[in-house]
This record gives C-alpha cells, structure tokens and sequence, in this order.
C-alpha cells in the first residue's frame, strides 16, 4: 500500500509548482492524477486494513492530503483561482510528506467505541471542513505576510475567495460537530460531556462562527477578518494534532492513535 | 436619531454588555457557588431569551431589537463564552478544583454568558422570521436549530438521571446507584448471563530497555500474529511456528485449554545476525504469567495485550412476568421500560473471564429536544452550503 505514497507526494508537489510557474494546464493535469491516485491509495488502505483508515492521526492526515488538493481543485476551478489550486496542491504534498518522515505502523484492530455507522460520516465530513477552512485560512496567512512586509491591503478578490471557502467549510463543520453528538449519545449515553476532544471542537467551531459574524459587518478591516480566520486555524491544529500534547489529553476518550 | 441610535449600538456596547454579564457572573458565582441545578433557576435563566423574542418579534425594526439579534452581540457574547471554556480545553478539571471551580460550564460565569447567546438567538430568530424567503428559512433553521440545542442542553444538566448497574453472573438485581451514592429501584429486574470481552488477534513488539535513561520503547512489529507469520524489525527477522489462541502454561510450555482465562501465546524464532533463538511469548492471564523471548539484556520480543474487539452482556430482564433476553454492547444501548441501558464497563482484573458487568442506566427526558434541534440547525447549515454560494457570488 505505501509505494503509492510517495508518488502522491510527487505529483501534488509538481502540481504546486507547475501552477506557480503558471503551466495551468499541465498543472490541472498533475493534480488530476495526484486526487486520483490519493482516492486509490485510501482505497487500497481501507481495503488492506479492514477497516476504515479513519483511526489514527496518520490515517486522518492522509485524508487531508487527498482531499485538500480535491476540495481546493475543485473550489478552484469553480472560483478561477490558480492560487488557490497550487496552495491545495501544496497542502496535499506537506501533510503526505509529514506522514512519510513520521510513518505509522498501521493495524486492523478497531475498538468497540468506533465500531459504529456514524463513524465514517463524522471524521469524513471532519476531513472536508478541515480541507476547505485550512485553505481559507492559508489564502490569510499569505495575504496578511504580503501585507506586513509590502504594506499592501489583502486584495477584495483574497478576501473573497477565503470567505467562500469557509462559507463551504463552516457548514461541514457544522455537521461534524452533530453527527459526533448524536454518536456520542449512542455510545456513550451523553452527546455532550465537554471532553477536551468535544471542547476544542467547539472552539473552533465557535472561532470560524465568530469570524461568519465579522464579515456580516462590511466595514470591518480585512486584516481583521483574515486575522481571525488564521486564530481559527490555530485552533482548528489544536484539535486536530495539539490537543494530545497537553494536559487535559487524559481526561479525553477521544485517543484513538495509541491502541490502549 | 434613530439612525444614530443603530450605529451607536454596535460593536463597543455589545462587548460592554457581554463583559458587563460575566462580572455580573463572577460576582454571583462568589457568592452564592455554581448555578444551583433545577427547573425554576434553568427558567429564570431563560426568561432573557424568551422577553428578547418577544421584544424582537413585536419591534424587529427597533434599534434595541436589532442591537439584541445583531451580530456584534453574537461576536461578544460567543467569545466570551469561548474564552471561558478555553482553559477546559487545556488542562484536567482537578486543576480547577483547587479554585473552587469543579467546572466552568456549571459556573454563573459561564451560564450567563450562555443566556446571552440564547437571547441573541431568540431576538435573532424573531427578527428574521418575517418574511419567510429561502434565505431567511436556512438561516432561522440554523439559529432556531441552535436555540432548542441549547435548550434541550439546559433542561437535560436538570433532568438527566444516570446510575450504575453491578451485574454479577446468574445473580438477580433491580438496584441502580447515582455518583452521588444514592441507591434507585428499578422497574425490572436484571440478570447477567455472561459477559463476553473478544478481543483481535494478538500482536508482537520488539522492546528495548535503556539503562541510562530507565525507559522501554516498543517497535510494533506488524500485523496480526498467526501461524507462519514472518516479519523483520529493526534487523530481528521473525517467524512465528505455533500459535494458540487460549493456551495456559504448564512447566514452560503452553497447552491449548478452551477456558476463559486463557491467554494467546506464540512459540516463535527470532533471528539477529547469526543468532538464533525459539521460545514462547505471551501477554499472559489469570492463570499464567507473561512470557517474553529475551534476545540480550535489553532487547526482548514481547506480545502485548490484544486490543478488545467487542463487549458484550447478554441479559435476562423480567419485567413483570414476562423474561426477555437482551445483548447490551458498546454502541448498541437497549431500552428498557423507558431506560437505556449501556454497556460501561466490567471486572477488568479479570479480563475475559469477568464474572461481572457495569451497565449504565440513563433516562434522559430532554432527548428529543435535543433531536429535534440537531436536526433544525442541519438542515439549516445545509441549506446555507448549497444555497450560500449562489449568494456570494451574486
């Protein structure tokens, strides 16, 4: 299964570079090929490991680089946003990469707790919200580094474009966020139990809500704006990868990458 | 004057107001301790919301009426709410308790700052309930979805009642005890008829010890352990010759008994350069201890515990005269004269071979609000990703 790995990698890093160099059509080509070996490779994963590879910190990454370069070429060609097609591009190729330097040994085992329907809906729909506001907040990050060293405001067209994202992200977010109540219920017996998991996953939810709410206000500075989409994507990292490096992590249930 | 009062009332009085409720907040939490759990301070709590949707649904033009549904009150109140629940986020609730804060969502603080969410919601939602286009339906679905969320959220801290169940196998129980120690009789009566813990196949590490710092690190050597099994970790080629899934030791070598208790052992050959070794490895049970091949005197071939795969309490409830039998499991909670019952936990010192088994018995009678709300609030969101964009990019 890891052959594949690698030349996902490539492709999405050539196809970043490709848009760079403005080779549009060559670099819808790679990323083309780059999607669709990624849809094989977890194909193969899930296949191989009996189980959705939806388990570990590593399996999620690997979805996140398939589907940031999906979600992020197709927003991209819908907005006719190179930009935006390359930063997805590279996105796919640094968290493949990541998970390359830091391989997992992967198992078939699956505990009981996620042994459930709403498994793979919930982390699924997780992965495309964290693909398509990552995006939006990297669009900001870009935007506001440019702004700090050329002194120049992010451009009405960066600011729409990262807003359109998370106007698709917000709402897959959103529904994460119920699925995994409504499958803690059943679980669990509480869809609510402010598990540090559950309450990172509201923070950011609440930051991309917040920053919703800015927007709705049209005289609010840009830098602003995209100022807190970058603190939600500060967030959003915290959930996803941060939340096992602090304290609270052992009052969490949500550990799934240790197998204890 | 009245467009000046609209513009006055925006972003420096909604975060006045929002700091001006979590003083509010502190202040009752140090005098009085956290928000006393019952319908008549949950309803007083609420009746904010419900006097702002009322103002807001007779007056939706007022400038008081858009200030409490605006978004600047939203930005205020749902950062402070965040900002509060950070710390949670962070570090374990003892480190709390120190304070005199066993959790901040059960503090004034918090619950203030919760009721004014809940008002901007319900002024929100009055507000935009006239007229009633697409746009506004998606966006009272999402915010009205919210709004019973967190009300549903509230009447269920009040009326959730969860006990504990001890069953022990073949021993009748109708009694269920509270965390708070208090002991509940149930409407039916429950026996355990077995309690079965499956576990997946086990697996090998190659662990090493190191002296200096005093710590082991495991190398998972991959996949399932099954006979003829051949893997290489870290220069250690492996090849496992017999395995028996339910073995016990007897005098160093391990013979197949179909009990319970059993563990899995392997008898396997680990090669190293031109070293050979064979021997049983096993993670060991109630009747055996665990069984490594040491390769030097740090380095050893180890089989950890298996991951379980499935728990189960198979149960006999009489309720009445009638005995039906019901199998409880992770995930699969049964209800039973209006109770769930879920699988919580077992005699872990005993492994598969536990004789007893925790149910957890919840009545929850706030559910359906809850429900209901998740799925007002998704159809809400869902409506806003397929029509938002055509919005935006008109």
């Amino acid at each position: 299964m890891m052959p594949l790995a690698p030349i996902v990698v490539g492709a999405n890093a050539l196809a970043c570079v490709l848009f760079l160099l403005r080779r549009e059509r060559w670099g819808w080509v790679a990323l083309a090929i780059a999607v669709a070996l990624s849809l094989t490779h977890m194909a193969v994963l899930w296949t191989t490991l009996h189980r959705p590879p939806l388990r570990t910190l590593g399996e999620t990454r690997w979805w996140y680089a398939t589907l940031a370069p999906l979600v992020g070429g197709l927003l991209a060609r819908r907005f006719e946003a190179r930009s935006l097609a390359a930063v997805s591009a590279g996105m796919g190729a640094l968290f493949g990469t990541m998970n390359l330097a830091q391989p997992e040994t992967m198992d078939r085992t699956l505990m009981p707790a996620l042994q459930s329907p709403w498994f793979v809906p919930h982390v699924l729909v997780y992965m495309l919200a964290y693909a398509a506001l990552s995006l939006a907040s990297l669009i900001a990050l870009i935007a506001l580094v440019r702004w700090r060293v050329t002194k120049a405001l992010p451009s009405p067209s960066e600011s729409d474009l990262a807003h359109r994202l998370v106007v698709v992200g917000f709402p897959l977010l959103s529904c994460g966020l119920m699925f995994g109540a409504v499958w803690a219920k059943q679980a669990w017996g509480h869809y609510w139990a402010w598990d540090p998991k559950e309450t990172w996953a509201l923070l950011t939810w609440g930051a991309y809500l917040v920053y919703l709410h800015l927007r709705l206000k049209r005289t609010m500075s840009p830098v602003v704006n995209l100022s807190v989409l970058l603190v939600g994507y500060l967030v959003l990292l915290a959930c996803w990868f941060g939340i096992y490096s602090m304290p609270s992590v052992v009052e969490s249930v949500h550990t799934y990458t240790r197998t204890d | 004057m009245r467009v000046e009062l609209r513009e006055t009332l925006s972003y420096r009085h909604a975060w006045t107001l929002a700091l001006a409720v979590l003083a509010a907040g502190v202040g009752l939490h140090l005098a009085t301790g956290p928000v006393p759990r019952s319908l008549v301070s949950l309803s007083l709590l609420w009746a904010p919301a419900l006097g702002a949707a009322f103002w807001s649904a007779i007056k939706p033009e007022s400038a008081s009426a858009r200030f409490l549904g605006g978004a600047p009150l939203a930005v205020a109140s749902t950062t402070i709410a965040l900002v509060l629940v950070l710390p949670g986020a962070i570090w374990p609730t003892d480190a709390f308790s120190r304070f005199g804060v066993a959790s901040v969502w059960e503090s004034w603080p918090f619950g203030l700052c919760a009721v004014l969410v809940a008002t901007n919601l319900a002024a929100s939602c009055a507000r935009r309930a006239r007229p009633l286009t697409w746009r506004n339906a998606t966006y009272l679905a999402s915010h009205a979805g919210l709004l019973v969320v967190l009300a549903g959220g509230g009447l269920s801290s009040v009326l959730l009642d969860r006990r504990q169940m001890v069953l022990t196998e073949g021993v009748p129980n109708n009694l269920a005890r509270a965390a708070d120690g208090s002991v509940q009789m149930l409407p039916f009566e429950a026996t355990l008829r077995e309690f079965q813990l499956e576990t997946f196949p086990p697996t090998l590490v190659l662990a090493k010890y190191d002296p200096e710092t005093k710590t082991a690190q495991a190398t998972p050597v991959g996949g399932f352990v099954e006979q003829g099994m051949r893997a290489t970790v870290e220069g250690v080629s492996l090849e496992v010759l017999e395995f028996v899934p339910k073995a016990v030791a007897v005098e160093g070598e391990w013979r197949a008994m179909p009990w319970k208790s059993a563990a899995p052992a392997a008898r396997i050959r680990a090669t190293r350069g031109e070293q050979t070794l064979e021997g049983w490895v096993s993670c060991g049970g109630l009747e055996s201890a665990q069984a490594g091949l040491e390769l030097d005197d740090t380095t050893a071939i180890l089989m950890p515990p298996p991951n379980a795969r499935r728990y189960r309490s198979t149960v006999d409830i009489r309720h009445g005269d009638q005995v039906e039998q019901v199998a409880i499991e992770v995930n699969r909670p049964v209800p039973v004269a209006g109770l769930l019952l879920y699988q919580l936990s077992y005699d872990e010192t005993m492994g598969a071979a536990s004789l007893t088994s925790v149910l957890e018995v919840v009545e929850d009678r706030a559910v359906p609000i809850v429900y209901v709300g998740i799925a007002l609030t998704l159809l809400g969101v869902i409506g806003q990703l397929v029509l938002g964009t055509r919005w935006e990019s008109r």
